[in-house]
């Protein structure tokens, strides 16, 4: 009788589970599907996919309207993710390892960072971006993509290199290993899962950027894949399943990303909080 | 404290100052000036590029006095901020219980890998989908003609009626990934005994999640509502991509009014002003929220 109740209480939790997920990816999969329809195609059959005749041309489209942002936010992304994690992990190394005066009041420095919200700095950020006569050039997005994503990176990794244990460190500083070399051959080593989870973190904050690209670069060569793929969905030529391609072909990078580093895409996004 | 530096031990510790410098150099350009910079900048009747008049706190008085839109806005903001706390909390929280419960580990991981799945995609093809969805021949309007409902089917973000739901409505059935794995991190650290204690006492799972599961994950619930509303306050990039504002001005919110007096009126100072009310806001629940935490702790 007690096996039987909780088997239906099971049940029902896979179902409301499944449906839940289902209502909340269908979105997707509609976009998905539909990309590959033509516009009479989708007319007649809205809601399931089309299995023969695939509208092949609407990626030809897609491809064309989406793939130079791609490059960009690519590489843009890349390299906000680099400097964050070289800047970030140095100081957070330097936080967690040494004792010298001033240390705790420039970590608080650090890290009362997280609690000024990024509406009152957006201006003035602005104005400085202006002033250094970064405007229209990517290093708008990655120089000041790196100031702020460093502040999590450290207050992060600070944590995690605090647990490593310290013998381990001293056996090899009598072993006569230089810092950089403990740093580059113990340390990061064993913190690989936490630079994966801030690298994914920084990633998707970059990738995801649409205000601030959208004041700081004019130059449509340098535009990032929010501001095209807003652009395309501006234009009034464009058929509904040619959008559904583009934003399916924007998707990809991520996705590609994604099917490699699941586990960490899910403790980065879960750790996602400690950004204020 | 200050008065005496010790010079010695901060020449001994030349190497990691200097290795701290790149970080603080690009906090000092790109946070610290930002940040004093934006008091300052408020004073100013300034356009940001070749007029700059120190004014005092006359953009505060026209924003708080004399600005037939802000109100109407800081409404808005706090519909939607309300809103956003109700959808972070209520189906995260549902879902997060039923994925707890689940006897099988992997059919945990999996339903934690499908809540992740929507963030590969980029947030602006999110936004624009909704916009499709919800428009006059989207996908909602689609749906109510299949149920037979057609009559009701109207251009939701076109519609000065609709459009505050529609916009609330996006996302639905708002299965927020980056919540619920909060949520689930808090009932993982639930201790095995006092689950075994509730099983022994025969208590049923309505009084078990609010006797038990609810009050041990106060902690992760306080810090999704927090987040969820200083997060509202910033926020208006869906609606400069869906609304613009529109229609009539009625999906106006304090940071679109912010960005159109910075980038579209060239009324720099006002908008800092602007920016420093909404700090103001954001610093005083913050605060509200730190106190409950340390009654209860």
């Amino acid at each position: 009788m007690q096996n039987r109740r909780w088997l239906v209480f099971e049940a029902l939790r896979y179902i409301a589970l499944s449906a839940m997920m289902a209502f909340s990816l269908y979105g997707l999969f509609f976009m998905v599907m539909n990309s590959f329809k033509t516009e009479a195609q989708m007319t007649i059959n809205y809601w399931l996919p089309e299995w023969k005749n695939l509208a092949w041309e609407n990626y030809e489209f897609g491809w064309k309207a989406v793939s130079p942002y791609i490059w960009n936010s690519i590489y843009i992304g890349l390299f906000t993710v680099a400097g964050t994690l070289l800047v970030g992990v140095i100081s957070a190394y330097i936080f967690a390892r040494f004792r010298f005066p001033g240390k705790e009041m420039l970590y608080i420095g650090v890290i009362s960072l997280m609690m000024i919200p990024g509406i009152l700095t957006f201006i003035p950020s602005f104005i400085i971006v202006q002033k250094l006569g970064l405007l229209n050039s990517p290093l708008a997005l990655i120089i000041p993509g790196i100031a702020g994503g460093q502040v999590m990176a450290i207050f992060l990794l600070r944590a995690f290199f605090e647990q490593i244990s310290k013998e381990l460190l001293e056996a090899a500083r009598i072993d006569g290993a230089t810092e950089g070399s403990i740093l580059l051959r113990i340390v990061l080593p064993l913190a690989i899962p936490m630079v994966m989870t801030i690298s994914i973190l920084t990633l998707l904050g970059s990738w995801n950027s649409y205000i601030w690209p959208l004041v700081t670069i004019s130059d449509q060569t340098y535009w990032t894949l929010p501001l095209g793929i807003a652009n395309i969905s501006s234009g009034y030529d464009v058929k509904r399943t040619q959008m559904y391609a583009a934003y399916t072909v924007a998707s990809l990078p991520l996705m590609a990303v994604f099917l490699f580093t699941m586990k960490y895409f899910i403790e980065g996004l879960s750790s996602g909080s400690v950004k204020g | 404290m200050a008065s005496k530096i010790n010079f010695r031990a901060l020449f001994k510790n030349k190497w990691l100052y200097a290795g701290l410098l790149p970080s603080f150099g690009l906090l000092a350009i790109f946070s610290y000036y930002p940040f004093f910079n934006s008091f300052y900048t408020s004073l100013l009747d300034s356009n940001g590029v070749n007029h700059s008049k120190f004014v005092w706190l006359a953009n505060f008085v026209e924003l708080l006095t004399n600005d037939a839109e802000f109100y109407p806005a800081l409404k808005v903001m706090a519909v939607f901020a309300v809103a956003d706390v109700v959808k972070a909390v209520s189906v995260p929280l549902f879902v997060a219980l039923m994925i707890h419960h689940l006897r099988s580990e992997r059919a945990k991981y999996i339903f934690r890998v499908l809540l992740v799945v929507p963030a590969v995609v980029p947030s602006m093809v999110g936004l624009l989908l909704w916009k499709s969805f919800l428009s006059e021949t989207g996908m909602i309007n689609e749906l109510l003609k299949v149920i037979g409902m057609g009559q009701f089917a109207t251009s939701w973000l076109g519609n000065e009626d609709t459009v505050i739901g529609a916009l609330i409505f996006i996302g639905f059935p708002w299965v927020n990934g980056v919540g619920t794995l909060i949520l689930l991190a808090g009932l993982i650290n639930i201790s095995k005994e006092l689950y075994d204690a509730g099983r022994v006492d025969g208590v049923s799972a309505w009084r078990r999640m609010w006797n038990i599961e609810i009050p041990l994950i106060l902690p992760q619930l306080r810090l999704l509502i927090i987040l969820t509303i200083i997060g509202s306050i910033q926020s208006y990039e869906s609606i400069l991509i869906i609304t613009q504002g529109g229609p009539y001005g009625i999906t106006n919110v304090p940071g679109l009014m912010l960005y159109n007096n910075a980038f579209s009126y060239g009324r720099v100072g006002y908008a800092s002003a602007i920016g420093i009310v909404l700090f103001l806001l954001i610093i005083g629940f913050t605060y509200i929220n730190n106190r409950y935490n340390r009654v209860d702790a």
